[in-house]
């Protein structure tokens, strides 16, 4: 019986793990369980610029998927729906919450406003724990209201440079008295 | 006048380094193929390697070394040639059928071999190699990649903390 193979170094680790595919980040995700020093190689700040960058030299930016808002028959309500377009996201518990719209996009990540609950509760982020490059495609269309154009421009950024939400563009939504 | 037709400053054959595994077999191979390790280039440079003296690789085994060898054989022309950007259609398309057979192999084959690209730094063949582990092991569940690699068992402490985080993020698997 073979002894078992000496562990591999975190270097070695590393230049595996940056070659996952960047459409499909839940695979990322499930490396990151597979022990505690690949969970903390792959959240550390280091590796997720070297992923982006590794990424952005060979490929364009992946759109994971996009979110819809749907109108009801006969209603004035809207429904929000997330299409996939990675395996990653068969299903994304938040984005089918119904009483949670999506109001806008910033650096990669959506912000939500939960439409029954107080100003307190409003912000949410998604996808909390995933690594970037994360590109959510939010077109105004999709949205049924306009999207400020810095807004959408950075949404197809996948690094953040700065707090994602340090200057909220909001003035176009009715939502503005919830946001002020 | 004209300038003499041999005059490559070569005398035609090419120089020859050695290379001793950890188990003392003693592999002898072009000096530019050997080049492409980074850890040996310098050695090469400063003239080690010729003769009987040979440059010990203690971290690398014979089936290893032989097989890193015939890789760097391979690449050697391509690199020579600064990548090769003027190579043909037919030489890249070669070189990648090559690379493509060249790591459909054991897996602890794989294993050996991407520890021996680290440590010697070939950077083509630890990027191929690495490629083929990441395909072997995306889309994995944490427990099928650590039976894929040959991890140990968790503990019970770590397999606790596994399914509480699958308990969380399960989702992303269904």
């Amino acid at each position: 019986m073979a002894p078992p193979p000496p562990p591999l170094a975190e270097e070695i680790i590393e230049e595996i793990l940056i070659r996952f595919p960047p459409d499909d980040p839940a695979s990322l995700l499930g490396a990151a369980l597979v022990c505690k020093p690949w969970c903390r190689l792959v959240c550390s700040p280091v590796f997720r610029h070297r992923f982006t960058e590794f990424h952005r030299r060979t490929t364009p930016p992946p759109v994971l998927g996009f979110f819809c808002c749907v109108s009801k028959p006969r209603s004035a309500s809207k429904d929000i729906h997330f299409i996939p377009t990675s395996p990653s996201f068969r299903r994304l518990p938040h984005a089918i919450m119904p009483n949670w719209r999506a109001v806008d996009a910033l650096h990669g990540r959506v912000l939500f406003c939960d439409m029954d609950t107080s100003v307190d509760e409003l912000l949410r982020l998604i996808p909390p724990t995933a690594p970037p490059p994360f590109v959510w495609s939010l077109s105004p269309q999709s949205m049924g209201s306009p999207m400020p154009a810095s807004t959408h421009r950075s949404s197809t950024r996948g690094e953040c440079q700065s707090s994602p939400y340090s200057s909220p563009r909001v003035s176009a939504y009715p939502e503005d008295a919830l946001l002020a | 006048m004209a300038a003499p037709e041999s005059g490559d400053g070569n005398n035609g054959a090419a120089r020859m380094v050695t290379l001793i595994s950890s188990d003392n077999t003693r592999f002898e191979v072009e000096a530019a193929a050997a080049s492409l390790s980074q850890t040996l280039q310098l050695t090469i440079l400063d003239g080690g390697g010729g003769g009987g003296d040979g440059i010990p690789l203690p971290n690398v085994d014979s089936a290893t070394l032989s097989k890193v060898l015939e890789y760097c054989i391979k690449h050697a022309p391509a690199a020579a040639n600064g990548g090769a950007p003027n190579a043909t259609a037919v030489d890249r398309a070669e070189l990648e059928r090559f690379d493509n057979e060249f790591v459909n192999i054991d897996q602890s084959v794989l294993y050996s071999l991407i520890m021996a690209a680290h440590n010697l730094e070939i950077e083509g063949l630890q990027s191929l190699v690495a490629k083929k582990v990441a395909d072997m092991i995306k889309g994995k569940s944490p427990m099928e990649i650590r039976r894929t690699l040959g991890f140990p068992d968790p503990t019970p402490e770590e397999q606790a903390e596994m399914n509480a985080h699958m308990l969380e993020y399960g989702w992303a698997y269904e």
